[in-house]
C-alpha cells in the first residue's frame, strides 16, 4: 500500500490486479494469484501506458500519451478569433480564425514517422 | 508472484487501425453528424406531411444536375476506397492515384452544386421549403468542404511518405469520413429530388 501523500509519479510501475477485490485476497484466499503494487510492467521510454484487451484485461498494446504540444492551445486561440470575428460580423477575422484553426488542427495531426521504426516489433 | 506479470513478449507500440483514438473518435464524430442530418431531414418530413403537396415548389426539383452530381459523388467514394486499398497492399500509385481522384470528383461535386444552387428561384428567407433546401444541402456542402480539405491533406502526407502498409490511420480515418459524407447525399437526395416524384 503507498503512504499518504502518494508519490508525485503515484506508482513506479503498472501495479498488477489479480482478482476482483486486491485488498481482501488474503481473506477470501480465491486463488493464490496476489495483487502487487510493486511488481508489473515498467514503461519507462516517455509517457507511456498499456492498452487491455476489452473483456480479459490481457495487455495488447502500448499507447503513446500526447508529448508537449501548442497545437490545442493553437487551436483554441484560432476558435476564440473564429467565433469573436463572427460575433463582430467582422468576417474577415472569422476567416482568419478558421484558417488559424484549420492549421492548427493539420499541426494537432501531423503523423510522426518514428513508428515506422518499430514496425518489426508490431507482430 | 511470476504468473500474475506479463510474459507474452513484445507488444505492439502505439495504436493503429481500429485500435486507435481517431477511429473511435470519427465513429462518434459519424454518429453525431448523422443525428444532425436525421433531424433535419425529419424537419423536412414532418413540414411535407402538415402541408401537403401544395407546400412543394412547382415544378419538382430537377434531376438534370442533381443526378449525374449523386453519380460524380458516388464515384469519388469508390475512388477513395480503392486509394485506401492501394495503402494497405503497398502500391503507392494506386493509394495517390485513388486519394487524387476522389479529391477531384469532390471539388466538381461542389462546382456542379453550386450551379444547382443559382439555378433556384427561392431563398434562404422566401420560406419554409428554401430555408430546407439551402440548409441542408448547405450543411451538407460544408460537410463536402471539409471533407475535401481533409483528403487533401492526407493527400500531401501521403506524397510525403509518412504512410506506410501498417500505419495509415490518417488515410482509413479520412476515408471512412468521406464515406459518410457521401452516404448523407444519398439520404439528402431522396428526400429533396426523388420524394417529391414519389409522393
Amino acid at each position: 500500500v503507498v503512504d499518504p501523500p502518494p508519490p508525485p509519479y503515484n506508482f513506479a510501475v503498472i501495479p498488477t490486479v489479480a482478482s476482483r477485490h486486491p485488498l481482501w485476497e488474503a481473506q477470501l484466499n480465491e486463488s493464490s494469484a496476489r495483487s502487487s503494487l510493486t511488481r508489473g510492467l515498467l514503461l519507462d521510454h516517455g509517457r507511456e501506458t498499456i492498452g487491455t484487451s476489452a473483456l480479459d484485461g490481457e495487455p495488447n498494446l502500448i499507447l503513446e500519451m500526447p508529448t508537449d504540444t501548442i497545437a490545442p492551445f493553437a487551436l483554441a486561440v484560432c476558435l476564440a478569433v473564429l467565433f469573436a470575428g463572427a460575433l463582430l460580423h467582422a468576417w474577415w477575422l472569422a476567416a482568419l480564425g478558421a484558417l488559424g484553426a484549420a492549421g492548427a488542427l493539420i499541426l494537432w495531426f501531423w503523423p510522426r514517422r518514428v513508428h515506422a521504426d518499430m514496425e518489426a516489433a508490431d507482430g | 508472484m511470476a504468473e500474475t506479470l506479463w510474459d507474452g513478449g513484445a507488444l505492439p507500440v502505439a495504436a493503429r487501425g481500429r485500435n486507435s483514438v481517431g477511429w473511435w473518435g470519427m465513429l462518434c464524430l459519424i454518429a453525431t453528424e448523422a443525428s444532425l442530418f436525421a433531424y433535419l431531414l425529419f424537419s423536412y418530413y414532418f413540414f411535407a406531411a402538415q402541408h401537403g403537396k401544395a407546400w412543394l415548389p412547382e415544378p419538382h426539383p430537377s434531376l438534370a444536375l442533381a443526378g449525374p452530381n449523386t453519380v460524380i459523388l458516388l464515384s469519388s467514394s469508390v475512388a477513395v476506397w480503392w486509394g485506401e486499398r492501394g495503402v494497405t497492399r503497398g502500391r503507392r500509385r494506386q493509394h495517390l492515384l485513388g486519394l487524387a481522384g476522389g479529391i477531384l470528383l469532390g471539388l466538381v461535386f461542389l462546382v456542379v452544386q453550386t450551379f444547382e444552387w443559382k439555378g433556384k428561384s427561392f431563398g434562404l428567407n422566401s420560406g419554409a421549403y428554401g430555408s430546407f433546401y439551402l440548409t441542408v444541402t448547405g450543411f451538407h456542402m460544408a460537410h463536402v468542404i471539409v471533407g475535401v480539405v481533409v483528403l487533401s491533406v492526407v493527400f500531401a502526407w501521403s506524397a510525403a511518405g509518412f504512410f506506410s502498409p501498417r500505419r495509415h490511420d490518417p488515410v482509413m480515418i479520412s476515408a471512412v469520413y468521406w464515406h459518410f459524407v457521401d452516404v448523407v447525399w444519398l439520404a439528402v437526395f431522396f428526400t429533396f429530388y426523388l420524394t417529391p416524384y414519389l409522393w
